[in-house]
């Protein structure tokens, strides 16, 4: 009889143990820092990011990975970071098509584009559970982030809100005359003044460019005209701002500003490259650039170019004053974690580390040696520090500038910062299911064409209720409908 | 009999005459324009017109440049292969197929080409190849690019054609001799119809060699596993500079990255179309011989 | 019994059958396998696990698409330029070639207008992007004339005779060589009665070498026809950008674009079925039509 419980016994320890080997492997995910590898068996962790390329730049790259694995050994984590070459093409094609054909499989990816069909196919991972239960990320997110990750939780990007500033050259600026009644009264009347005086006083060929589309002047002006958000409601319908009445008055102006040479007439063909050459270069006054880390690098090449720094300029006034809307249904970009990757844990931790005192220093300061020195416990940045920018994301929070000497950011960065916060606004917008998306996607590339057009001249302004009827009958009134659904 | 003694030169002959020249210059003169402009040196090649076909002060800073982009070597000898390889997998499995199919007793020669007919109508479109390509596990390997496009049923035509034309009795004289199929094939059919077997050889290379889609899809592995024509693409469709000159040098806006771009767009295009200027002549040799000598008939 | 003749034949000529595997392998693995998944059209794509069946939904969509509409419009516009319009200047070609008297010039035209059929489409996109940007060989051209510089790529009223103008010059020579090579073959005493008649140039053009090109032009006239759906993927996909996309993107493109760039697999695959149908209808019809008119076809 004992025997026979015995045996029962160990039966059932074994099945236990079979058992509870087999759930632990779906256990949740651990929060962690630290408990991850050990000295001398560290885990791989692959990082793929845009215009990170260790084949061409493999001596700084190299540094930055020994540094980043001493700072996180240091914390008791031992990883060993790779830094992977993208595969060659755009970047926003091919790297969407690398990772769906498994051709590439890095633990950790930047996305900038393509990414929603791979989250909703389930190759990317949700990242809620390791927001909940970090510390550095939780620290730095700012709210729009928080917002962004609780409606798509697959990309994290830690950055100002990306909103677009307006900015020129500040000796220019100075010269102006409107510019004083622009600021004090910055409404769409007197931002036409200003920029016909920027033309007739022959300071540039253009007093306006822009890379290829309007968003950049939108940022400046769709508040003015009424176009508050993406989505708003005209006649108690819930509509795309791009088919409404404000919409029209809005490329009116924008077709007045082209007809009369203030917009730049290439606008349309032009990259990022040529229109900040042109802005460099002295043959257009005025652009556009993200608040933050793009007008710091804007100001920087203008410093070296023409010695100047940069004015921040406010947005248009009228129905009311904002720059661009936040919005916050998806980020545009950013990182990603593999959903098929063996180290999650280790890639996240990777992330949580680059959040922390320590990682942000490592991201936004550079090199030792290279991009600042230490010289009497602060961070003296050198000349070099202009060509560093930050691997991971570009955030200054979590940054302590105390100890640094130099600019990180430099004052005309900072005032963007600023002016966006200032002229902030949320927007209104939602995540269509992938049933509407082709109509979606059709619709854009109708507005971008028409508005083009009218812009040009090449239409006239009329054309847009022709617009209009297209843009309803490619799917808004459909899409109308599942807003009226959605919002309330 | 020619009636050429008189040279008077007609009015209509003249006009003829310039009009074809005109046309041909729209077709040398881009080519030569970008020759000379990745010939000049950087400060000459900027203000040079587009209708230029001399280089200034010849300096080959836009070929040291593409030659030392560390993507583009690498790209170069992935075509080479691809080529190279996928040529031959091309003219063997073409061959070999064109001479079963002329072989007067095949007994399914019919149905046989029925189903390649089908085959050249019916296009499955990308997706679906994309999944076999997949499913395969060729992703990434250069075997993808090279297999999917094996055997072409338009040249397979072509080749049978010449194969068709080979004496019969010279077949039958074989047949007696007692030599087997693939002797046939090495000793009286390859050579009896070296036009042909020239013809679609570069036909094959100068597609293989030009292959710049798939590959952009199958070969994505890592930057180094692309082909020429993509990295091409890249810079001079695309526009894309950072492609050609490396990230840090665009955002540091240094010298290197002020360089006269379409010169070195120019450049990179002269390096692509270098194997096909060499295999060019090949062809008029071998295809276009009898076009080229064709007389002057009155 | 037949079957068992047939066995018996094979194999005796095992040989030539296994001279045949490979290319018989390869067409079932990268066509018929391919064909088979276009069943994906009536699927919806799931990268794991099993497609759930969603029947015609695919193709109600495209069908109710005004875009998909505006993309198939775009395709036939295009084929229509580039086979319909394009066409006799080909004939015209050969035909200035033949009236060429010196051979030397004549064959100076062809080497060199031979030469860009070989060129692949990105390197002359590359080409032609830059002579006809705002600064290029193009609008010098223009300037001189006292024209003003336009922007050629982005003009959507120009781009498809862009379009049809770069296919004319990359295939003009060599698609030409089929009627030279006609008019080549026309016999000499034709053309000696022609002279004893006391004929004139033109009435010989027109007596004795149209008439010798009217087999050809119908052959490769239906042919084209066979092929409209196609358009010319390569050409369209290098010369495209937002700012004239909507007015040439073509069937394949949008295949691409759809299928490849956004993941849609199902759609993408549900166009490429009923492309792949109609063209197999078209090349179909157009070969035995070609067949009956001139005893030449596609095979």
């Amino acid at each position: 009889m004992n025997k026979k419980v015995f045996v029962l016994l160990a039966v059932l320890l074994v099945l236990g143990g079979l058992v509870m080997a087999a759930g632990s492997k779906e256990a949740a995910p651990a929060a962690t820092t630290g408990g991850i590898g050990e000295p001398g068996k560290p885990v791989t962790v692959t990082y793929l990011c845009k215009d990170v390329d260790p084949i061409t730049d493999a001596e700084q790259l190299g540094l930055l990975e020994k540094a980043i694995e001493e700072g996180m050994a240091k914390q008791g984590t031992y990883i060993d970071l790779v830094i992977l070459s993208a595969p060659t093409g755009s970047y926003a094609t091919v790297v969407p098509i690398a990772f769906r054909t498994a051709q590439i499989n890095p633990d950790l990816i930047y996305f900038q584009g393509n990414d929603q069909p791979l989250a909703q196919e389930g190759l990317l991972e949700d990242l809620t559970p390791y927001v909940e239960k970090s510390v550095n990320v939780k620290a730095i997110m700012g709210d729009h982030t928080k917002a962004a990750m609780k409606n798509y939780p697959y990309l994290m990007w830690l950055a100002p809100a990306r909103v677009q500033i307006p900015v020129m050259r500040s000796d220019w600026f100075a010269k102006l005359k409107s510019g004083k009644a622009l600021l004090e009264n910055p409404t769409v009347d007197n931002y036409y003044a200003f920029f016909k005086e920027i033309k007739e006083s022959g300071m540039a060929k253009w007093a306006i460019t822009t890379d290829g589309g309007i968003l950049k002047l939108d940022s400046v002006f769709n508040h003015a005209f009424g176009l508050t958000a993406t989505i708003v409601k005209e006649n108690g319908k819930w509509v795309y701002s791009n088919a409404t009445q404000a919409s029209r008055d809005k490329l009116a102006f924008y077709a007045k500003l082209y007809k009369e040479g203030l917009l730049d007439n290439e606008y349309v063909t032009k990259t990022w490259e040529t229109m900040e050459q042109s802005f460099y270069e002295g043959s257009a006054a005025f652009v556009s650039g993200t608040a933050g880390d793009v007008v710091n690098v804007y100001n920087n090449k203008m410093k070296e170019t023409q010695g100047v720094d940069l004015f921040v300029l406010p947005p248009a006034k009228g129905v009311s004053q904002a720059y661009q809307s936040i919005d916050v249904t998806k980020e545009s970009r950013g990182f990603a974690i593999n959903s098929d990757s063996k180290v999650k844990d280790a890639a996240w931790a990777l992330l949580e580390y680059m959040a922390g005192p320590e990682g942000r220093k490592l991201d936004k300061l550079g090199l030792e040696g290279i991009h600042y020195n230490v010289e009497g416990g602060k961070y003296v940045l050198t000349k070099q520090f202009p060509s560093w920018w930050a691997k991971f994301w570009p955030t200054m929070n979590g940054l302590d500038t105390s100890t640094v000497v130099g600019e990180v950011l430099s004052q005309p960065a900072i005032d963007s910062l600023d002016a966006a916060a200032k002229y902030f606004a949320a927007d209104t917008n939602v995540l269509l299911p992938e049933d509407l998306l082709p109509a979606k996607d059709a619709m854009d590339k109708l507005y971008r064409e028409y508005s083009t057009d009218i812009i040009r001249g090449v239409r006239p302004i009329s054309d847009f209720d022709e617009f209009v009827t297209k843009w309803n009958a490619a799917g808004g009134t459909k899409i109308s409908e599942y807003l009226a659904t959605v919002l309330k | 009999m020619v009636m050429r003694s008189r040279k008077r030169i007609s009015v209509s002959q003249l006009v003829l005459v310039l009009f074809l020249f005109f046309v041909t210059l729209t077709m040398l003169v881009p080519l030569l324009n970008i020759l000379a402009k990745s010939l000049s040196s950087p400060t000459e090649s900027v203000g040079m017109s587009g209708l230029a076909i001399l280089p200034r002060q010849v300096d080959l800073l836009n070929y040291r440049i593409v030659f030392s982009h560390p993507i583009l070597v690498p790209s170069l000898i992935n075509s080479l292969i691809i080529t190279l390889v996928g040529t031959a997998v091309n003219i063997v499995l073409t061959t070999t197929a064109a001479y079963a199919l002329t072989r007067p007793r095949l007994a399914l020669k019919r149905p046989i080409m029925v189903f390649l007919i089908i085959m050249m109508l019916f296009d499955p479109g990308l997706v679906p190849e994309y999944l076999v390509v997949q499913k395969l596990g060729l992703m990434g390997s250069k075997w993808s690019v090279i297999l999917v496009t094996a055997v072409n049923v338009y040249y397979l035509i072509i080749m049978m054609r010449y194969f068709e034309k080979v004496p019969q009795s010279i077949v039958e004289a074989a047949t007696i001799d007692g030599a087997s199929h693939l002797q046939m094939l090495g000793h009286i059919f390859y050579p009896l119809s070296k036009a042909g077997v020239a013809t679609i050889t570069m036909f094959y290379a100068v597609v293989r060699w030009n292959e710049y889609f798939r590959a952009g899809i199958y070969l994505t592995r890592k930057s180094t596993d692309t082909v020429l024509q993509v990295v091409l693409r890249q810079f001079v469709v695309l526009g894309d500079t950072v492609s050609i000159l490396g990230q840090q040098n665009v955002f540091d806006y240094n010298a290197l990255a002020r360089a006269d771009y379409s010169a070195l767009k120019g450049a990179t295009i002269i390096v692509a179309i270098i194997p096909i200027l060499i295999l060019y002549p090949f062809v008029l040799r071998f295809y276009a011989k009898d076009v080229l000598s064709g007389g002057i008939k009155e | 019994m037949r079957g068992k003749k047939l066995l018996r034949e094979i194999k005796a000529q095992k040989v030539l059958y296994l001279l045949l595997l490979p290319t018989l392998l390869y067409f079932v693995l990268f066509r018929v396998l391919p064909i088979i998944n276009m069943r994906l059209a009536f699927f919806q794509f799931r990268a794991r696990g099993n497609w759930p069946f969603v029947g015609l939904k695919y193709f109600e969509m495209i069908f109710s698409s005004p875009a998909f509409a505006q993309i198939l419009l775009n395709t036939l516009i295009i084929s229509f330029m580039k086979y319909v319009l394009l066409f006799p200047g080909f004939v015209f070609f050969a035909l200035m070639l033949n009236e060429v008297r010196s051979f030397r010039f004549r064959k100076y035209v062809q080497v060199v207008s031979y030469l860009p059929h070989f060129l692949s489409w990105v390197v002359i996109a590359g080409i032609w992007i830059n002579a006809l940007s705002l600064g290029g060989s193009v609008n010098q051209i223009v300037t001189f004339f006292g024209g003003d510089a336009v922007d050629f790529m982005t003009d959507r009223t120009k781009i498809r005779w862009i379009l049809m103008i770069c296919e004319a010059w990359r295939s003009l020579g060599w698609d030409s060589i089929i009627f030279y090579t006609a008019i080549l073959a026309i016999s000499p005493s034709l053309y000696e009665a022609a002279q004893i008649d006391g004929a004139s140039r033109f009435q010989i053009i027109k007596s004795i070498i149209l008439p010798a090109l009217v087999t050809p032009m119908i052959t490769m006239f239906i042919l084209n026809l066979g092929f409209f759906l196609n358009a010319g993927f390569d050409q369209v996909f290098n010369f495209s950008n937002q700012a004239v996309e909507s007015t040439i993107d073509i069937l394949d493109t949008y295949i691409y674009r759809i299928g490849i760039e956004g993941g849609q697999y199902s759609l993408a695959t549900a166009v490429s079925l009923v492309k792949g149908l109609v063209g197999v209808v078209l090349v179909y019809t157009t070969h035995v039509f070609s067949k009956k008119m001139t005893g030449s076809g596609v095979w």
